[in-house]
């Protein structure tokens, strides 16, 4: 068996983690690798970018585009008292 | 049907009119059609039928329309119905009663060919990753929604499922496994799919697009 992860391997345990606790050997080896491959470190970054932007897309305010056009009046109110303290 | 504001659905579609009615007395009636068009669109997301998922967000509507009178405090109706609709998906899940709808068909499988095409034979990547940009505002953020929202819709059928159970419905894995009768090993290895196909899509219909237009 070798020492280290493939990357490959390492993709398969980025996505483990999110769900369940990885075991020691496992955690030991992916910190390893994540020290020394970029590549690796951005899977981990685009895999958290995918976990928090579907989150946004099922909550009320983010989701959806025809439905922020809310806010008028209360942004004028703020508009014109930013003006006066120009 | 009795109406306070006959004219508002008229009214509203004239733009630069004032067609927001003070706080507390806007029109149910006037919200639902856009609330079920959402919905829609997470319940079909979230199950494989499209009829299963029209009664799911039809029983959603009654009980935003039946607990009406008892709701209080500032979530908005999308906000409210959204969390009833997720109940009512996760039951759905967890009924004894659910035909066992959940099967992997050759487009799942199919999947595994593109993860495997990622790495070269030594499990090195085949291209280098970049890192992503973050939103620079709140319209780039509604546009990569869209996107992902897309990435979702073109998931194999079941892989779609599994990620919106554990994504969305925030079901553990573990019962994932149990309700849908996969192995443990199995599960992860759906999941693993699912978001790196939705990393690579985004990737391609993003990121990609964002630097060369």
């Amino acid at each position: 068996m070798k020492g280290h992860h493939s990357c490959r391997r390492v993709a398969e345990l980025l996505s483990q983690r999110l769900d369940e606790p990885l075991g020691l050997l496992d955690t030991i080896q992916l910190r390893v690798h994540m020290a020394i491959c970029r590549n690796c470190q951005h899977v981990e970054q685009q895999l958290e970018g995918v976990k928090s932007l579907t989150a946004a897309l099922f909550e009320a305010d983010t989701g959806f585009e025809e439905e922020v056009k809310k806010p008028t009046a209360h942004e004028q109110g703020n508009r014109k008292s930013d003006r006066r303290e120009e | 049907m009795k109406s306070l504001e006959a004219n508002s659905g008229g009214a509203s579609a004239v733009s630069g009119e004032p067609a927001i009615p003070p706080a507390g007395t806007r029109s149910l009636d006037a919200e639902l059609p856009a609330l079920r068009q959402r919905l829609l669109r997470h319940a079909r997301l979230a199950v494989s039928d499209y009829a299963l998922a029209e009664d799911l967000v039809q029983d959603t509507l009654i009980a935003v329309v039946e607990q009406r009178a008892g709701r209080r405090g500032d979530a908005s109706l999308s906000t409210w119905g959204i969390a009833i609709l997720k109940n009512k998906v996760a039951d759905w899940y967890r009924s004894p009663t659910r035909r066992r709808m959940v099967q992997m068909s050759a487009e799942d499988d199919n999947l595994e060919d593109a993860v495997d095409a990622l790495f070269q034979a030594n499990g090195v990547h085949v291209d280098p990753v970049p890192a992503w940009q973050q939103p620079e505002n709140r319209e780039e953020q509604r546009q990569m929604l869209t996107v992902l929202e897309q990435c979702l819709g073109g998931l194999p059928q079941q892989t779609g499922r599994v990620f919106m159970m554990r994504e969305w419905l925030g079901f553990e894995t573990s019962e994932i496994c149990e309700r849908l009768k996969f192995s443990a090993e199995n599960c992860r290895t759906i999941l693993h799919r699912a978001r790196t196909a939705l990393r690579v899509c985004m990737q391609h219909k993003w990121m990609d697009a964002k630097v060369n237009p």
